[in-house]
């Protein structure tokens, strides 16, 4: 029976593990993230983000994440940021391909995926989420304006153009009959809605589809 | 069998047991759950036909063959809904029956328990009025006479209801064999109609259908389960996503008001030239290229050209990162052809792997779980795909499954 899951940590990425030792692993992620910033903005942004981020990434251990992996290296400089958690189904509670079963059965976007070996499916919705980007930015413009000392007011077109789209990419994969061997993963992002942004947002859907297929269950050595 | 059953002893009748044993109900719900198998059945039938039809996006062969093969998946799912519907109306009628019968069987079972207790009865008083036959006196010895010759009327007519009762029941186990050899071949019938192929692909899907066709207050619950759990992760991961979204966004902006902070809306502009680059038009026709590869190399696999096997789907992973790297297409056409690890190939890998990882991961992916490829290519592809990972610093994270809140070391440089 396979007892250790395995897969490629995409270069430049974090790996956080959503318990006791994310701190650490959160600090050096937004460190990374920081990095390329002016050293002027580094403290101010490293502090909001690693806040913002600390209480989410605890939210999520308490619905049952294990790990959180999202770009950590010049993340802010990138036009997507795909973030993904993932889930370790209850195998004892419930047959994994009873899961797919209900995936299939209440998402008309779920389809099935071509992973050799395994059966998997993938589920992907997007919405608008134009007015919460919005509303964020506007809310953190004002608040840099302050710390900088520069006119928030000015700003106000740009944000008023902003558009966003988020995109929610669902994949539940296994190998039937090893209920060890399943897991979830959910990967979200946001991309401007234009045509240069829907490049993106194809580009790291890609991205996301070939991740997937380097997971993969081993014996322990 | 059962020798007593609804406080019949059939063994005091001559039988080893129940002749005609089952429990019409459980068989009546059996029915019911083939029928709603069936219905199920019918509605998976629809949604595979959904997902089927819904993966244009997908450009990987299988599911191109699945596509091709869709008419007969669905015949297939057609043929699994005639054998449920069969079976549904092969026990629905056999219910009803074995009930008449046992009824028919157990009523004749009452007579005939009575008729052999009289039987018996009028048996034993033959025997007693014989030997008042030996009686001295005349009178006694005549009567006893009288009363033998009518207590041996009445064990004859004992005797012959106690046969009719037998008859009745052997008449209800006629018919219990007959509603159950028209079940039976119903059943068969139903049987030989449902001649799925034996490929991976139907298997997967059968799965699913039959997984759909399960669905019941427990399958709901899951669907139930999911949908809500979907909602929670989908709130939280939104939560981080929006954040980083807010924060870059907010630091291009602010750095059209404050310029210190323009080394970031630079590095913003920069990659949104990059990405300027990736028309629509030329991401469909580079995603229709790696569909063309996929099946190429899967043909090749099929003809047992495992070597250019390798080197193709290196191609294709590598195909599919162009758009993450500045290295153009000539590495394609470099290695397109070639053997797997001869030194070309192996230098241009390694350049490939250090600005697309990802794609020799998915090669790894690829060769461990394609057993087409044949175990000599798989090893090989795998050991240097490990040897270049470490040479190249990428990360193979171990997570153990027994310990879920572990992290095992990493295969690391």
């Amino acid at each position: 029976m396979p007892d250790q899951l395995t897969y490629y940590r995409l270069p430049g990425w974090a790996s956080i593990d959503v318990g006791p030792s994310s701190q650490q692993q959160l600090t050096a992620a937004v460190a990374a993230m920081v990095r390329d910033l002016p050293p002027e903005a580094r403290s101010t942004i490293s502090g909001q983000l690693h806040a913002e981020l600390d209480q989410l990434v605890m939210n999520l251990g308490e619905i049952g994440a294990f790990r959180l992996l999202l770009p950590a290296s010049g993340a802010l400089t990138q036009p997507v940021r795909p973030v993904v958690a993932l889930f370790l189904p209850d195998g004892e509670e419930d047959d994994p391909v009873d899961s797919i079963i209900a995936i299939a059965a209440s998402d008309p976007s779920a389809h099935m995926m071509d992973l050799p070996g395994r059966v998997g499916i993938k589920t992907r919705t997007e919405h608008d989420s134009t007015e919460a980007v919005r509303e964020g930015v506007e809310t953190h413009v004002a608040a840099l304006a302050q710390t900088f000392g520069f006119e928030a007011s000015g700003s106000a077109q740009q944000v008023a153009n902003l558009t966003r789209v988020n995109v929610q990419v669902r994949y539940h994969f296994g190998i039937p009959g090893e209920n060890a061997a399943w897991l979830s993963v959910f990967a979200t992002f946001g991309h401007e809605a234009t045509d240069d942004g829907r490049g993106a947002a194809e580009l790291a859907e890609a991205l996301l589809d070939d991740w997937v297929r380097t997971v993969r269950w081993t014996d322990a050595e | 069998m059962l020798p007593v059953s609804n406080g019949i002893d059939w063994r005091y009748l001559g039988y080893d047991g129940d002749p005609v044993p089952g429990c019409p109900d459980t068989i009546e719900e059996g029915a019911a759950a083939y029928k709603k198998t069936a219905q199920d059945l019918s509605s998976g039938a629809r949604a595979l036909t959904t997902m089927v039809d819904s993966t244009e996006a997908i450009v990987m062969k299988t599911m191109d063959a699945i596509r091709e093969d869709s008419d007969q998946v669905r015949a297939g799912m057609s043929e699994l809904v005639g054998r449920y519907s069969m079976a549904h109306a092969a026990l629905r009628d056999y219910g009803p029956a074995l009930r008449k019968a046992q009824d028919q069987a157990r009523a004749a079972a009452a007579d005939a328990i009575e008729a052999k207790r009289r039987y018996s009865m009028h048996v034993e008083e033959v025997q007693a009025q014989r030997r008042a036959m030996l009686s001295f006196e005349a009178d006694q010895r005549i009567r006893a006479v009288e009363q033998a010759q009518m207590a041996t009327t009445r064990a004859n007519a004992a005797n012959a209801d106690l046969q009719a009762a037998h008859d009745r029941i052997a008449a209800a186990i006629a018919q219990r064999d007959e509603a159950g050899d028209q079940a039976a071949q119903r059943i068969e019938t139903g049987d030989e109609l449902c001649a799925l192929q034996d490929s991976w692909q139907d298997r997967a899907q059968e799965v699913v259908a039959l997984g759909l066709a399960n669905l019941g207050a427990a399958g709901k619950a899951v669907v139930q389960g999911i949908i809500d759990v979907g909602k929670f992760v989908w709130e939280h991961i939104d939560e981080i996503s929006l954040a980083l979204d807010v924060i870059a966004i907010t630091l291009s902006i602010a750095a059209l008001a404050f310029p210190p902070l323009a080394a970031a809306a630079l590095a913003v502009k920069g990659v949104g030239l990059l990405i300027a680059g990736f028309k629509a038009a030329q991401l469909v026709a580079r995603v229709a290229s790696i569909a063309k590869s996929s099946v190429g190399v899967y043909q090749d696999a099929q003809n047992g050209e495992g070597g250019k096997v390798a080197v193709g789907v290196i191609a294709i992973a590598a195909t599919s990162f162009l758009a993450f790297s500045r290295v153009g297409s000539k590495p394609i056409s470099v290695i397109r052809g070639k053997q797997w690890l001869d030194g070309a190939t192996k230098a241009t890998a390694q350049q490939l792997f250090r600005s697309h990882p990802i794609a020799f991961t998915t090669l790894a992916a690829e060769h461990s779980f394609r057993a087409q490829f044949g175990p000599k290519v798989a090893i090989d592809a795998m050991k240097f795909v490990g040897e270049l990972a470490i040479e190249n610093g990428a990360e193979h994270v171990k997570h153990s499954l027994s310990s879920p809140r572990r992290v095992e070391p990493c295969l690391t440089n």
